[in-house]
């Protein structure tokens, strides 16, 4: 026991009282799922989109694997909080019996978490955080949005395949804009390109102005620009093509910055900026169809899905999957193995999940953005790689 | 040495920029001048302009006939307001208006969640004024000069109405020392109820003209408030000539900084408000 | 030191107050119930009680240098940030020991509050806010430019944390984390009431009611204001390096605007100049804003923003404030009677 003298009776019961909660709940017919993410603040737009995806998944199954109820517990992180993403995951363990935990948007909130799927052994599904490395934290954990690496790497691919020969890197200047920067970078020079500068913009900035100058001023062939999805983006973009840097001819390649959801806000602006990205609603394939349509059905035309979308579907999906593997049973361990390599056909395409690394291996899409006779702007696919692994895993072997 | 052109341009950009932080921090020095309340809410009229704009302009207005009505709109807005809850914000203690200014801001915020949902919010930009002039090496922003002659011309407007007119004469009165002003039978709180909502006219303005460089979002009255009140600071409680020029100051500052150190870029303005600050507490033009 | 001077430009009232909270009084009782009770009737809230405890640490910290010292300050996660990297750097790099890396964590926010004191508390109103406000703006930058050091937006993680006297291992369920939090924050408690009960505590009263009057009867004034923003510094740094140790992890947002505006918020909630409003406030804040984000997350800022106005309006001094009123009409009813 932990605690010495009169604390020790008491946490012994608390012990046996936490410990009686928790088999109970692997025998019951319910099974609990913890979901994590900003359901407020400034990022609820993440919250929202997971919400339509899982609630409309446990519609189309009548929430029941494996013979058990699958019930889904909604928590708010209400943005990047680590220290409040820790004590909800802490809590959904402990107090709710959770069995799986699906969620989080961003870096410090999926590391802060970690801990709690390596001790209690619960699988925690990451559907955002772009960083390569997270998925090494804890063996519980896996991932179905994408890395950074995975799309920015192929980004530089493309653009050199497309006839560009020199390119200046634009990226928001924090942790994942570096992983941007090294990556298209990797990408780019792989293929015998060359950087002519490499220009880290402020996180919050709103006027891009001084740094559109300095684009011109180097006169690259392309720009590969990585930055926040929402104001910065929309931002950073609207000015890019307003001052006319689009029609000097320096093509722009971005990742997840013209997401679909994100189109209206930036307009007919957005026509012809090129985009390697896993996701599009408007790309063709059976799954996709469905999907877009049953999410239209429900919500409207606010259903109108974005990665944050499929990403919360799949990661279900897997649940799903590892509770029919363990019968429902409480075995984190035997959970994590059955969804070891396997393949389930996403909305976006097939989606694996890598034996060894338990990250995600999925088709990249080149596009460009297009206007529809109806006027709905929309990314047009170009081109497919597919099955692509992290290539930053590949690069930094454990 | 970069060329005259890129200098240009800079400047260009800069004091567009620095002109839109003055229309929304004009209204706020002259509030906070008066009644030396720290009106954490001002930025939050600012958003109720730019998305009053963005309503009107997605029910097929053009945006030149919107702006006018967006911003009689907020001046009803902060009349209103003004007349009801910022009289409670009078009467408590320093810190209760801080706080009490910061939670209207939050309902603020949550009513535009609730309205317009928590994406970016994109006013589109009148045909006439898109794209860039080229005139030798030099793009310029149509746009930006449009700001700049804009905001120019409310500038001297409000100069003249400061300087010339009888509103004019009692304002400054009234911030020079509101209890004179009201000792000598100038009705101070009425002052301040038409100063309070031409203020928020002006936020509105600068909300909906500057939409493009700030962009429109359910956190805009958080996010540019500490922009804003740098400005007021810096520029010293209660003057506009103090606020306009440290507005075009900072913009131009923060413009050259993120240029040529682009390592510091954000820092730049930081430290500088905070050097000028530790020399001239008082700002640049505060009598009081 | 002598002794009178003390005594000057602090009214009445006020000096009984403060003669009054050197005994303990039935407050003290009743929180040390409350928490004791918490461990044991709540098992599953204590990961929340931990975070209320460390919230009552920052707000104390707030409390000594606002409510006592008058210190306008918009700044104060500078301190709790500080604090919160210098324990979780410390915690990597060289021993994974609990309490020592609070202690270093509290030097660290100290000696960053002897050196930003001198600079900004020259200031007053709303120079010094503004001042305290780009201070913290310039340490959140610089902390996310020095990728290498502090793990920028990815935020600090990968050090362990020892068990507490190497003997009660952070576990799962929150139990020692909450312990050693309780722990420190009556620490922390007795520190402030000694600090704001002791002469120095009663010049910085001094201070806040008339600066003028203090440096004209030889106060010096600033050296006093820079000694108190320091102490509260150091608190806010244990506190800060309390998150860092129990979440295992430090991110930029403990540097960020959000939590210095919501850290006065609770301490204007809860009543300033009373330390004990700290703890009424972070209750009810941290409490309500858990409550609130599992019930309806969409509009909990409409909650907290009507919740901040009516108090406001209605409890100016704050709920400790009103209490104490509430008390005082009560007792003086009686001595009529």
């Amino acid at each position: 026991m932990e605690f010495p003298g009169r604390f020790k009776h008491f946490v012994g019961m608390a012990c046996f009282a936490a410990g009686m909660a928790l088999s109970a709940e692997a025998m019951a017919d319910t099974i609990k799922v913890g979901i994590l993410g900003s359901f407020s603040g400034p990022y609820a737009s993440w919250g929202v989109q997971f919400r339509n995806a899982l609630d409309l998944y446990q519609e189309q199954h009548q929430s029941k694997a494996a013979g058990h109820d699958v019930e889904l517990i909604y928590r708010d992180v209400g943005g990047n909080e680590p220290a409040r993403a820790k004590q909800l995951a802490q809590e959904l363990v402990v107090r709710d019996g959770v069995q799986y935990i699906i969620g989080l948007e961003f870096t410090p909130t999926i590391l802060a978490v970690a801990d709690i799927a390596t001790e209690a052994e619960v699988p925690i599904i990451n559907l955002n955080s772009g960083t390569s490395s997270v998925t090494r934290a804890s063996e519980f954990l896996t991932r179905t949005g994408f890395t950074q690496w995975q799309v920015a790497a192929p980004a530089g691919e493309y653009a050199f395949d497309q006839g560009k020969k020199t390119a200046v890197i634009v990226s928001a200047d924090y942790a994942p804009g570096k992983d941007a920067l090294d990556s298209f970078r990797y990408g780019f020079e792989k293929k015998g390109g060359k950087i002519l500068e490499e220009i880290k913009v402020p996180l919050g900035t709103t006027d891009f102005s001084t740094y559109l100058l300095r684009i011109q001023e180097a006169k690259p062939d392309v720009a590969l620009v990585f930055m926040p999805v929402g104001p910065m983006s929309v931002g950073f973009l609207k000015a890019y093509v307003d001052r006319g840097l689009l029609k000097a001819g320096i093509d722009v390649y971005v990742g997840a910055e013209v997401q679909e959801t994100d189109l209206p806000a930036l307009g007919d602006a957005a026509v012809g900026i090129h985009s390697v990205f896993t996701y599009s609603p408007y790309q063709d394939n059976p799954e996709n169809t469905a999907f877009v349509e049953a999410l239209t059905k429900k919500y409207g035309a606010k259903g109108l899905p974005n990665l944050a979308t499929v990403a919360a579907y799949d990661g279900l999906a897997l649940v799903y999957h590892m509770i029919e593997a363990t019968k429902g049973k409480k075995d984190g361990t035997a959970a994590m193995d059955s969804i070891k390599g396997l393949t389930i056909q996403s909305p976006r395409g097939p989606v694996t999940i890598d034996a060894k690394t338990r990250d995600i291996i999925q088709n990249v899409y080149l596009r460009v953005v297009e206007k529809r006779a109806d006027g709905v702007l929309y990314n047009k696919t170009l081109a497919t790689q597919e099955a692509v692994k992290d290539p930053w895993k590949e690069l930094n072997p454990e | 040495m970069p060329s005259l052109s890129t200098l240009l341009s800079l400047f260009i950009d800069g004091a567009s920029y620095g002109m839109i932080l003055f229309l929304i921090a004009s209204g706020l020095t002259v509030t906070l001048g008066i009644m030396r309340i720290v009106n954490l809410s001002h930025c939050g009229f600012a958003m109720i302009g730019g998305y009053a704009a963005l309503a009107l302009v997605s029910m097929g207005l053009p945006l030149l006939a919107a702006l006018p009505i967006a911003v009689l709109f907020t001046m009803a807005v902060g009349f209103l307001l003004e007349q009801t809850i910022y009289r409670v914000v009078y009467r408590t203690h320093e810190f209760g208006q801080i706080l009490m200014t910061l939670g209207l801001t939050y309902l603020m915020v949550a009513t535009i969640n609730l309205l317009f949902g928590s994406l970016m919010q994109n006013i589109p930009v009148p045909e006439a004024l898109n794209g860039v002039w080229l005139a030798g090496g030099l793009t310029i922003s149509k746009y930006r000069i449009f700001l700049v002659a804009v905001s120019a011309g409310v500038a001297v407007l409000l100069w003249a109405t400061f300087e010339w007119t009888m509103f004019g004469a009692k304002l400054r009165a009234a911030i020079d020392n509101p209890r004179m002003a009201r000792a000598s039978g100038i009705d101070v709180g009425r002052l301040l109820s038409v100063a309070f909502a031409a203020g928020c006219g002006l936020a509105a303005l600068g909300g909906v003209l500057g939409a493009q460089m700030l962009p429109l979002e359910p956190f805009y009255a958080l996010k540019y408030l500490v922009l804003v009140l740098m400005v007021v600071t810096v520029g010293g409680l209660g003057s506009l000539k103090g606020s306009l020029v440290a507005a075009l100051a900072l913009g131009l500052i923060d413009t050259f900084g993120r240029y040529f150190v682009p390592e510091f870029g954000g820092f730049v303005i930081y430290v500088t408000v905070f050097a000028f600050l530790l020399v001239r507490p008082r700002g640049l033009f505060q009598n009081a | 030191m002598r002794k009178p001077e003390n005594t000057i430009g602090t009214s009445v009232p006020e000096m009984r107050s403060a003669l009054r909270t050197h005994r303990f009084g039935w407050f003290e009782i009743v929180m040390l119930v409350v928490f004791v009770a918490v461990y044991y009737l709540l098992p599953g809230y204590l990961p929340l009680a931990t975070q209320v405890a460390i919230m009552i640490i920052f707000a104390i910290s707030l409390d000594l240098a606002l409510g006592y010292g008058g210190i306008e300050t918009l700044g104060h996660a500078v301190f709790y940030g500080i604090g919160g990297y210098a324990a979780g750097l410390y915690a990597l790099h060289v021993w994974q020991e609990p309490i020592s890396g609070l202690l270093v964590a509290a030097i660290a926010a100290g000696i960053f509050g002897i050196v930003s004191g001198v600079v900004v508390l020259r200031a007053k109103g709303l120079t010094l806010v503004m001042l305290t406000l780009a201070c913290a703006t310039m340490v959140h930058e610089f902390a996310n430019s020095m990728r290498a050091v502090t793990g920028g937006d990815d935020g600090l993680s990968g050090y362990r944390i020892d068990p507490v006297f190497g003997l009660f291992r952070f576990d799962l369920f929150g139990r020692t984390a909450y312990i050693y939090s309780v722990c420190i924050l009556v620490v922390v408690f007795l520190i402030a009431r000694v600090v704001a009960n002791s002469n120095f505590g009663l010049t910085a009263r001094g201070i806040r009611s008339n600066a003028q009057r203090m440096q004209l009867l030889g106060v010096p004034v600033l050296n006093r204001l820079v000694l108190l923003y320091a102490i509260s510094g150091a608190l806010a740094g244990i506190a800060g390096a309390l998150s860092a140790q129990v979440t295992k992890l430090v991110g930029l947002n403990t540097l960020a605007f959000t939590l210095s505006g919501n850290v006065l918020i609770v301490l204007i909630l809860g009543g300033i100049g009373r330390l004990y409003g700290a703890v009424i406030g972070s209750i009810v804040f941290v409490v309500l804003s858990d409550r609130a984000a599992a019930i309806d997350p969409f509009n909990w800022l409409f909650i907290l923003g009507g919740l901040i106005v009516l108090t406001v309006w209605l409890a100016p001094d704050g709920i400790a404030g009103r209490f104490s009123a509430l008390t005082q009409q009560l007792r003086g009813r009686e001595r009529k009677s």
